[in-house]
């Protein structure tokens, strides 16, 4: 070996040992060392030694945190639940009938949704994958339902699919109805299928509740792969059939709601109070009274300290809408009303309303429970 | 605390209501223990109800037996709005008849019974309302790698049972586990129809005043066999949408979107939003769905580091910054120009296992 190739190599062993002391970090998990705090329950010390956050700023010290203690469990789910507490609490101030609504609460502003995921299958060497989406989850009897179901593959995989049937089951007696599929549109490895079935022309007999969607797809001839999406079917037991004029009482905005029962029980009214003009989520609105049968008024409240911690004035909208027959006691099932999409609500003067809230001596005896293990 | 004769309990009015005890208790307050799925029970077919309180007996026997006031004991070939809601609503009667919460009582459940604790709160106040009772005062629930989000496995185990095929085998595995290890169906699958990911997200949806204080885990009981087909992160049974409590159930790997599940502070993949007043309080990776009610588990989990959520108005729907904290770790290997990674976890505290820990810190 010439001196130059000695320092060549030299050279070359010189660089991957740098390399290797200074390669950036593994994306592998990182197995923290124990770590920085004295603990002592007091959260002045916590913070004395270790970096305090805040959602946007961060204060470093020069030195790590030395000597290196670590956080019991016990004392971090403490720090956790007085977190919790300050929460709890600052929701507390908004009536249980009058929640306070962000757009990001999709689950009570879109209630009656299906819930339903890919589910892969690998066939030879592709994967493919099916989604069922049913339009949502719950249909009444007199309905149609919609249902949009996309296979995913390579658009040799999607070849692979044969034969695809769609029906509708009963999850019950397992009787089955199949359903119209539209003509599938194919596009780079992706194919979406409608499917429907007018429920009140094609089901004649029907007394269950629980049903499903499913699919039995076959891959090149195998035997079929069953997939299935649950839904409901409800006959209606009620019918909102409009709104009355609103009013102001005890500092709620009083929404009166029209209903007509077939059967006399506890009826809940639950719905999303939208702003008109900018579509913003204020309030989720829960209302329950026991209503007879036939007409009825049941009040559904807008707390006035939501109205004005948003500050909105209206008109609003009421959407989301789901009117519930309550179980009473064991055997009576829950059942379901139907109401419009939306109702337009007309607008009020914030100034008639105060900033008070509300008083729950529950929610108090929850908090003072949830300070104390925080303490 | 008095000690109920279990036996003469049932036999006067079925429930499944006991007293287990006389060091019961939590803070002072009576404890409510809900049992999750047990699948093994759809083999052997309707249960009576002294088997259904040796399920319950067993089933909580290695850590929260003597910790609960009172049990629900459920049949998992019931369905919820069915048999199940009769025993429900026998045990809030009992409570109420009791006075059992007049100082507040805390339920503890684990699994799917965090969906039928969720059943119970939504109906109580109208069962009670119509027997002329007075309300329970229920301060909290804690809810052990809760399903209230529903399971993919529930969904694959009522596909496969409409196929006699079995087309694939890492299914079959699957739900194998998840039926109690046969490597065949039984005829009913019971709440396992409720368990599905839609149909428990769409049972009782009303909000309520009640804090569900959710634990959960990203471990592993079942050799991961399950993980293919539970969305995101997982505790081998239940994904971390459902027993974080989030508001859909789009695969997630941590509670928070600012944490992740080994405390890393980071942008996480965590949920959209969270179910009205439910509070993940402690995530950890090891946490298996099995270890963190008993020492059962391929995962003993507090020998990791757990990480708590940093709940926030954020991701409650509301915008109010607060302190946490945070600590750095930079390992030599990262180089001079890397920056540190910022964690918040909190250690194992010896061999304690994670519901001790948590009882301990509720019951101080």
């Amino acid at each position: 070996m010439t001196l130059n190739k000695r320092k060549a190599l030299l050279m070359l062993s010189s660089v991957m040992l740098l390399v290797l002391v200074f390669w950036p970090a593994p994306e592998a998990p990182l197995k923290p060392q124990v770590i920085a705090i004295e603990v002592n329950n007091k959260a002045e010390v916590i913070q004395d030694k270790a970096k305090v956050v805040t959602k946007t700023t961060i204060t470093k010290q020069k030195s790590p945190p030395n000597p290196a203690k670590e956080v019991s469990v016990e004392r971090g789910m403490q720090h956790e639940m007085q977190r919790v507490a300050d929460i709890y609490e600052h929701r507390s101030q908004y009536a249980p009938y009058s929640l306070l609504l962000s757009a990001e609460q999709t689950d009570l502003i879109n209630p009656n949704q299906s819930h339903e995921s890919p589910r892969a299958y690998e066939v030879l060497n592709d994967t493919i994958s099916i989604l069922i989406k049913p339009s949502k989850y719950r249909f009444s009897d007199t309905e149609s339902i919609d249902v949009d179901i996309l296979i995913q593959s390579s658009e040799e995989g999607l070849k692979n699919v044969t034969e695809l049937e769609v029906y509708l089951r009963s999850s019950q007696s397992q009787q089955s109805w199949p359903l119209k599929i539209q003509p599938a549109i194919d596009q780079q490895g992706a194919r979406s299928i409608r499917a429907s079935i007018d429920l009140s022309s094609e089901l004649t007999s029907f007394s269950e509740k629980d049903y499903a969607i499913v699919i039995s797809a076959r891959f090149n001839g195998d035997s079929p792969v069953i997939q299935s999406a649950p839904i409901q079917i409800v006959t209606q037991v009620a019918r909102i059939i409009g709104l009355g004029s609103t009013r102001i009482e005890d500092n709620d905005l009083i929404i009166p709601i029209h209903i007509e029962t077939d059967q006399a029980g506890y009826y809940q009214f639950s719905a999303s109070l939208f702003d008109l003009a900018s579509n913003s989520a204020i309030s989720y609105l829960i209302s329950k009274d026991r209503l007879n049968s036939g007409s009825n008024t049941l009040n559904a409240r807008v707390q006035g300290l939501v109205l004005r911690d948003r500050g909105f004035s209206g008109p609003f909208r009421l959407q989301g809408i789901t009117l519930l027959k309550k179980s009473e006691y064991p055997g009576m099932l829950e059942q379901y009303g139907s109401a419009a999409d939306s109702y337009v609500i007309e607008g009020v003067n914030l100034e008639d309303f105060e900033s008070i809230p509300y008083q729950d001596p529950m929610a108090e005896k929850r908090l003072e429970f949830m300070r104390s293990i925080g303490q | 605390m008095k000690k109920f004769n279990l036996a003469s309990l049932v036999a006067a009015s079925g429930v499944m209501l006991a007293a287990t005890t006389a060091s019961a208790q939590m803070a002072g307050h009576n404890v409510v223990l809900v049992h999750g799925l047990q699948s093994a029970v759809l083999f052997e077919g309707q249960q009576t109800d002294e088997q259904l309180s040796r399920g319950g007996e067993a089933y909580w026997d290695d850590y929260w037996l003597d910790k609960g006031d009172y049990r629900l004991d459920w049949d998992t070939n019931d369905r919820v709005e069915g048999k199940t809601a009769e025993r429900a609503y026998d045990l809030v009667m009992q409570l109420s008849d009791a006075n059992a919460c007049a100082n507040g009582c805390i339920f503890v459940t684990h699994s799917t019974g965090d969906l039928i604790t969720r059943y119970l709160f939504d109906n109580m106040d109208t069962w009670l309302e119509a027997a002329g009772k007075p309300a329970l005062n229920v301060l909290a629930s804690i809810d052990l790698a809760g399903a209230g989000g529903g399971s993919e496995l529930a969904d694959l185990a009522v596909d496969l049972h409409q196929n006699d095929s079995w087309y694939y085998a890492p299914m079959k595995a699957a739900v194998s586990y998840f039926a109690g290890g046969t490597s065949t169906l039984p005829e009913n699958l019971g709440t396992m129809y409720d368990l599905q990911v839609t149909t428990a997200r769409n049972i009782a949806t009303t909000p309520n005043s009640i804090p569900r204080l959710r634990f959960v885990g990203g471990g592993d009981d079942a050799y991961k066999v399950t993980k293919a087909f539970l969305s995101g992160t997982d505790d081998s049974v239940v994904a971390l949408h459902s027993s974080c409590g989030a508001i859909n159930a789009r695969g997630i790997d941590s509670c928070s979107t600012r944490v992740e599940m080994n405390g890393l502070v980071d942008a996480a993949n965590g949920p959209d939003g969270l179910v009205y007043n439910n509070y993940p309080i402690l995530q950890g990776q090891g946490i298996s769905h099995g270890g963190i009610v008993s020492f059962f588990g391929t995962s003993n989990a507090i020998d990791d580091e757990l990480a708590y959520v940093r709940n926030s108005f954020a991701s409650n729907g509301l915008s109010v910054n607060f302190d946490t904290y945070v600590y750095d770790y930079k390992p030599w290997w990262y180089g001079y120009w890397s920056s540190a990674d910022q964690y918040q976890y909190v250690r194992g505290s010896g061999d304690k296992m994670i519901s001790e820990i948590i009882y301990d810190t509720f019951n101080h």
